[in-house]
């Protein structure tokens, strides 16, 4: 399993560090531009989403995202210690009213292989799962 | 991101480079909304060189998008890489922006030589 992990703080400036150590993961372990393509955005897709709404506070919170490669998947967890929030719960985006929002999170639901939500004692654990082949591993779209 | 600025016989061509994400947007939407305000009526935005779009992204095209309507003006974008492409289908953006493969055609197409009116 090849793995990066990656702390930045919930600035928007940061969110920049995360998309470098993708590409950086990505030409290391030779990722196709498909895969990087939607790895970067979902992960943007979670990460303003988590600076948007996850904090009622001013305060710095540290946010985690892991990236591991390995049986035809790569795997992106993002971590943070904001509110509960599982984007599975969010109401479906409708083009009828692009503005409304919504669109990020079915962003992520299209262009990922699997979502998983988990609340774990004050962390929120989101973990996005794209095939790196077609026909390997996993089942179709979720 | 940097932007690209071309005037090209009455079409203004923005050429955004890089990533148009939560970081970027904003600064892509100053630079679009820059331009219709120097007095651009007829836009063309050349995807070519775009690593990817999120959401952030496509509220600044349509809030862009909006602006330029409002001042009767014209947008049309380009030459879409294939996944960036497949986003604007997942959105359905396909359906609300005119979209060209080409950049000769869109840049013709928004000409105001064309015989088409804005």
């Amino acid at each position: 399993m090849k793995k990066i992990r990656i702390t930045i703080h919930n600035r928007l400036e940061d969110v920049t560090r995360v998309a470098d150590a993708l590409d950086t993961f990505a030409a290391q372990h030779g990722l196709s531009r498909l895969v990087t393509h939607d790895l970067h955005v979902c992960l943007d897709e979670a990460l303003s989403n988590i600076l948007k709404f996850a904090y009622t506070d001013r305060a710095a919170h540290e946010i985690t995202v892991e990236l591991a490669l390995g049986d035809g998947l790569v795997r992106a967890e993002v971590m943070d210690d904001g509110l509960p929030f599982d984007p599975r719960g969010v109401p479906p985006y409708h083009p009828g009213n692009r503005l409304a929002g919504g669109l990020g999170v079915y962003f992520i639901r299209k262009l990922m292989d699997d979502v998983a939500y988990t609340r774990i004692g004050r962390h929120n654990h989101l973990v996005m799962v794209k095939k790196t082949a077609m026909g390997s591993a996993l089942r179709g779209n979720g | 991101m940097d932007v690209v600025k071309e005037e090209l016989g009455g079409v203004t061509r923005v050429t955004p480079k890089g990533r148009i994400d939560s970081t970027t947007a904003k600064r892509f939407l100053d630079e679009l909304n820059g331009v219709i305000l120097e007095g651009c009526r007829r836009l063309v935005i050349d995807f070519h060189e775009v690593q990817f779009i999120s959401s952030a992204g496509f509220r600044s095209l349509l809030v862009a998008d909006a602006n330029l309507r409002q001042a009767s003006g014209m947008l049309a974008l380009c030459r879409l890489p294939a996944e960036v492409q497949r986003l604007f289908e997942i959105g359905a953006f396909t359906e609300h922006f005119t979209i060209y493969a080409s950049a000769e055609e869109c840049l013709q197409k928004l000409s105001p030589d064309s015989g088409r009116s804005g």
